[in-house]
């Protein structure tokens, strides 16, 4: 043997004791919850966030509808005839 | 001696929360690894050099810490470090101006500033000489349980709740944790008693001796606990501040296929994948003297080679399967790291915390019986000295991404344990197997460090 002498088993603990393992249980699903929680993310892929998000709106740009290329080219024609008439190029 | 009049469950208290929100300062940085590697373009080797530059000054210290509470009593150690890790914490948010001030660029005063407030880690040692002081002996397991997995969980804390609050401005965070430490070192001074009675303050004052230091720190013994618990609590806080950065770059596509796209939100999946081993390793560990003892009742010694006829042999044999357990679990790390799965990354490392916690409360449950005589001094080389597997572990890692072509940054944890953890525990097993007193068999005879009056 060691020849160390065995703890007193005998021993009764004061009121504090009982808590003080209840409050280890309590830390122990803690730890369990946390595992559950991040376990989860790695599933769901969302965050919980305290700070306020900041949402940054684009201004909404306002789109027309491009002009049919056979217009396009119809009325650069037209600009190109005006052009050589008046410059009495064009019979 | 103080005239203040209070409870032990106050000072236990008091010792758990400074305790805690030391952890929480020493790991903060940790939790906004992320940020920090962007805004300053770190690579793996330099977030690996800023993990392990917590834990610098641990080892060193820690001795002294403990010698300073014994010396001036915790409180004092306790206001001390609050305040000077405070202080500096708050100095390290205005590092992009002080910085240039004196000469440094902004990364350097801020890494410096860091290192100095990560010796708030050294306060483990002067809070569990606090509660020594004050509890007796039949109650030491549950308040020591009590006091150090509260106070570890610091670290989770911060991984978890820091980048959520903060987000990308760990400034404030920096700031914030600066003015409560402040607000906590007040409470202790004030309140703050060192001992139940004058007498035993007066006892801690003498029993810490040179010629008893160089006895312990020689003992096969006392070595091989320490090595045991560099596998278990000096992993545990490398992996603190590894772990965050860890997930950001090992599982940079997994992370951000499911969902997690900007930084913030890369920082905050990051830090809850990592306070999975911290809440696990902190807050088992209390659990894990309770299965100690389920061990003790039962005289489960299954192992070969150890001793079986020891009282406490039963014990030895549970810190053998928790550092079995530890082994395993880091080669199960690099195995789901290689898979590319966060999800059994994650589960292995819940995993791998509880073994942890095995190996943490595992050791201090032999280290006062084994060491009797010297409670205090044994605790502090076992404690502190182990704390250099949290400096070496994450460089490690750092330099085992660029050794393998592919998924290096995870084979870092299988060639800690082939590599590191295996030999450890080979000589566990050697230096527990003698029958009768193996806290004598050391380097040296007792009567050569000790004299023959106290061999």
């Amino acid at each position: 043997m060691s020849g160390h002498a065995a703890p007193d088993e005998s021993y009764v603990y004061e009121p504090w004791y009982k808590y003080g393992i209840y409050f280890l249980f309590f830390e122990a699903a803690i730890a369990v919850g946390v595992t559950i929680y991040s376990l989860s993310m790695t599933f769901s892929g969302e965050t919980v966030q305290f700070k306020i998000k900041k949402v940054h709106t684009k201004p909404v740009a306002v789109i027309t509808a491009p002009a049919p290329v056979a217009n396009t080219c119809a009325a650069l024609q037209q600009q190109l005839d005006d052009c050589l008439n008046q410059a009495g190029l064009k019979k | 001696m103080s005239n203040i009049k209070t409870h032990k469950v106050e000072q236990l208290v008091m010792a758990a929360v400074g305790f805690f929100w030391c952890f929480l300062m020493w790991f903060a940085s940790a939790a906004f690894v992320p940020t920090i590697a962007s805004e300053f373009d770190l690579g793996i080797k330099g977030v690996a050099l800023l993990a392990s530059s917590a834990i610098w000054t641990a080892p060193i210290a820690r001795p002294l810490a403990g010698w300073a509470a014994d010396k001036f009593g915790a409180p004092k150690a306790f206001v001390l470090i609050l305040v000077v890790c405070g202080g500096f914490s708050i100095l390290s948010a205005y590092a992009k101006t002080m910085g240039p001030a004196l000469g440094m660029s902004e990364y350097q005063f801020l890494f410096w500033t860091r290192v100095i407030v990560a010796t708030a880690g050294i306060s483990f040692v002067v809070g569990i000489q606090h509660v020594a002081q004050w509890f007796e002996s039949e109650e030491m397991g549950a308040a020591e349980g009590l006091y150090a997995g509260t106070g570890n969980v610091g670290a989770g804390v911060g991984a978890l709740l820091l980048p959520r609050i903060y987000g990308l401005d760990y400034h404030s965070a920096f700031i914030h944790l600066g003015l409560v430490a402040f607000v906590i070192a007040a409470w202790i001074f004030f309140r703050g008693v060192s001992a139940k009675s004058e007498e035993q303050a007066a006892m801690a004052k003498k029993t810490a001796t040179m010629r008893d230091t160089a006895f312990i720190w020689t003992r096969h013994a006392a070595i091989a606990l320490m090595l045991a618990y560099a596998m278990c609590f000096g992993l545990e806080i490398g992996m603190n501040a590894w772990l965050p950065g860890y997930y950001k770059m090992g599982f940079a596509d997994a992370i951000q296929s499911l969902g997690f796209e900007s930084l913030q939100e890369v920082q905050i999946a990051a830090g809850s994948f990592a306070a999975v081993q911290s809440f696990n390793a902190s807050l088992f560990r209390p659990f894990s003297g309770w299965i100690s003892d389920i061990w003790q009742r039962n005289r489960w010694t299954p192992f070969p080679l150890l001793s079986k006829k020891l009282y406490y042999a039963p014990r030895i044999h549970f810190l053998m399967f928790a550092l079995v357990s530890i082994t395993i679990t880091m080669i199960l790390l690099t195995v789901a790291g290689l898979s590319g799965s966060v999800l059994w990354s994650v589960l292995f490392l819940a995993m791998f915390g509880v073994t942890v916690s095995f190996g943490t409360g595992g050791t201090f449950a032999i280290v006062p019986l084994m060491f009797r005589e010297r409670p205090g001094t044994a605790t502090g080389f076992i404690g502190g000295v182990s704390c250099a597997g949290g400096i070496v572990y994450p460089l490690i890692y750092g330099q085992a991404a660029g050794w393998f072509p592919e998924g290096g940054i995870h084979m870092g944890y299988a060639l800690v344990a082939v590599c590191a953890f295996i030999p450890f525990i080979i000589y566990y097993v050697w230096a527990m197997h003698w029958d009768i007193h193996p806290e004598d068999h050391g380097f040296g005879s007792k009567e050569k460090w000790l004299g023959k009056a106290d061999a």
